[in-house]
């Protein structure tokens, strides 16, 4: 490396027989590769930089690398902060090809300065991955996630107010049985669709979190009493233990504590316990139930998206987004199951914030 | 009145059927633009149900609008939402998740509309 703050470059490698292999070496590279000048001139690039675009090199060696970008301001900085002696990793920009489309790209770059009290710019050393088609897909998914929130739940309110007003009218025994099919019916489809945006959101990225000031053991009864409303008869204790007191996201916390109890509702027997309490920084909850245990191979598979053998919600996402939630907020969940202690759920919440992104 | 503000037309005549069969005269509207209009045209509204994502005028620039005119921005507004960070920036207490019950929306035109509460800064 020839940076200024470097030691001298070592001798090119025995191997290299002439700069012409080098030269060989960059120009057949998969990874965009090209210099800037200080005023912003390409300076020099390889097919795999301008190709994408659609360019050749005469069309885009000399000239300025402005006229590529397709959003001022981030060329702009890019170049502010490279002239600053910053180095870029993994900065997104956009490009705009000959034909006019555009392409996403993601810049590594910094600038050779020449040794010496000037540190001269010399050129910026840049490598650009192309990432059209990531972000397409990534489009795709926030249009996915947009008809699941939006387009699916109108209807479906539709039906459940639809039967919520004939069951508040006259009718008989049997059109009330009939009736509460349909409510029963789109109320579990409304779970499935909440599970599924949920899954939407999660791939690729971690849960987004907004940490406030959260009692864990009032977040635990309340959830505890929702539950117990609508599973009449399901016998739930809890058990609160220490300072409970942290920073989470109050929402996904219950989100977790409901599908958790859920979860354990449908597939063990009563009693059902929510114990809590306060080892040092972390808040360690495990929700267990009686009953039949988990077989091995299911146990295996208990977190995976999908996971028909352990399905709460007829998706098997449940667990799945127990555990992103989890692990989004630093902590951990694992599972033990057994005849003698039943199935047994215990998760680590840390109470503060741990280097999270 | 009530004004009830939503683009999707079988769930629009769902709600507006479920008003209407307890008693309160509804007003429709399928997008923030009409509902401007509706507003202006019919004094007395005690309340809005409102969705989000609507074309021609969404919830969000409709509220802007009515905010801005001080006869309209009294009327209390109960987003009708489907996504979980739409509220925040519509700027009510008042939420129902979409698939909402019946009977919260009704609690919310009983408090507005029979019991004479105007848009106060809590939740219900």
């Amino acid at each position: 490396m020839m940076d200024s703050d470097s030691k001298k470059p070592p001798p090119p490698p025995s191997f290299v027989r002439s700069p012409e292999h080098l030269m060989d070496f960059v120009d057949t590279a998969g990874v965009g590769l090209h210099w800037v000048a200080s005023d912003g001139t390409i300076v020099w690039a390889n097919p795999a930089d301008y190709e994408p675009l659609g360019y050749t090199a005469d069309e885009y060696i000399g000239h300025n690398i402005t006229e590529f970008h397709a959003d001022d301001d981030v060329i702009a900085d890019i170049l502010r902060r490279l002239s600053g002696g910053e180095r870029l990793h993994d900065y997104e920009a956009r490009l705009k090809a000959k034909d006019g489309s555009i392409r996403y790209v993601q810049i590594r770059s910094s600038v050779l300065f020449e040794d010496g009290p000037e540190r001269k710019f010399v050129h910026t050393r840049c490598y650009t991955q192309d990432i059209t088609e990531r972000k397409r897909s990534e489009l795709a998914r926030d249009r996915f996630v947009s008809i699941l929130a939006h387009d699916l739940r109108n209807p479906l309110n539709s039906i459940s107010m639809a039967a919520q007003h004939l069951l508040a009218g006259d009718v008989s025994e049997k059109q009330k049985r009939t009736i509460e099919r349909i409510s029963t019916s789109s109320e579990r489809m409304a779970k499935m669709i909440v599970d599924l945006m949920e899954f939407a959101r999660t791939l690729g990225d971690k849960v987004p979190l907004k940490r406030t000031s959260v009692d864990f053991g009032a977040v635990c009864q309340r959830i505890s009493d929702e539950v117990r409303t609508a599973n009449v008869g399901a016998t739930i204790e809890v058990n609160c233990d220490g300072d409970l007191r942290g920073e989470w996201d109050a929402e996904r916390l219950s989100q977790a504590i409901s599908n958790l109890l859920t979860n354990a509702i449908q597939h063990g027997e009563s009693p059902f316990v929510v114990r809590v309490r306060a080892v040092a920084n972390d808040v360690v909850l495990q929700v267990s139930n009686r009953g039949r245990p988990i077989s091995p191979e299911a146990i295996a598979e208990v977190f995976e998206p999908f996971s028909q053998s352990t399905s709460t919600t007829g998706l098997g996402l449940g667990l799945f987004i127990v555990k992103e939630i989890v692990t989004a907020h630093g902590g951990t969940i694992q599972v033990r199951s057994s005849v003698e202690d039943g199935t047994i759920f215990t998760s680590t919440w840390p109470k503060t914030c741990q280097g999270e992104p | 009145v009530i004004l009830v503000v939503e683009d999707d037309p079988e769930l629009r005549a769902m709600l507006c059927e479920v008003l209407e069969d307890e008693g309160y005269e509804v007003v429709t509207a399928s997008n923030g633009e009409e509902a401007l209009i509706a507003l202006r045209s019919h004094r007395g509204t005690c309340a809005i149900f409102l969705d989000v994502m609507m074309p021609v005028m969404g919830g969000f620039e409709f509220r802007k609008a009515q905010r801005e005119d001080p006869e309209l921005s009294v009327i209390p507004v109960v987003a009708m939402s489907a996504r979980w960070n739409e509220t925040e920036r519509l700027d009510t207490p008042h939420c129902m998740a979409k698939p909402f019950a019946r009977t919260a929306m009704l609690a919310y035109a009983d408090r507005f509309c029979r019991q004479g509460e105007h848009a106060a800064p809590k939740s219900p």
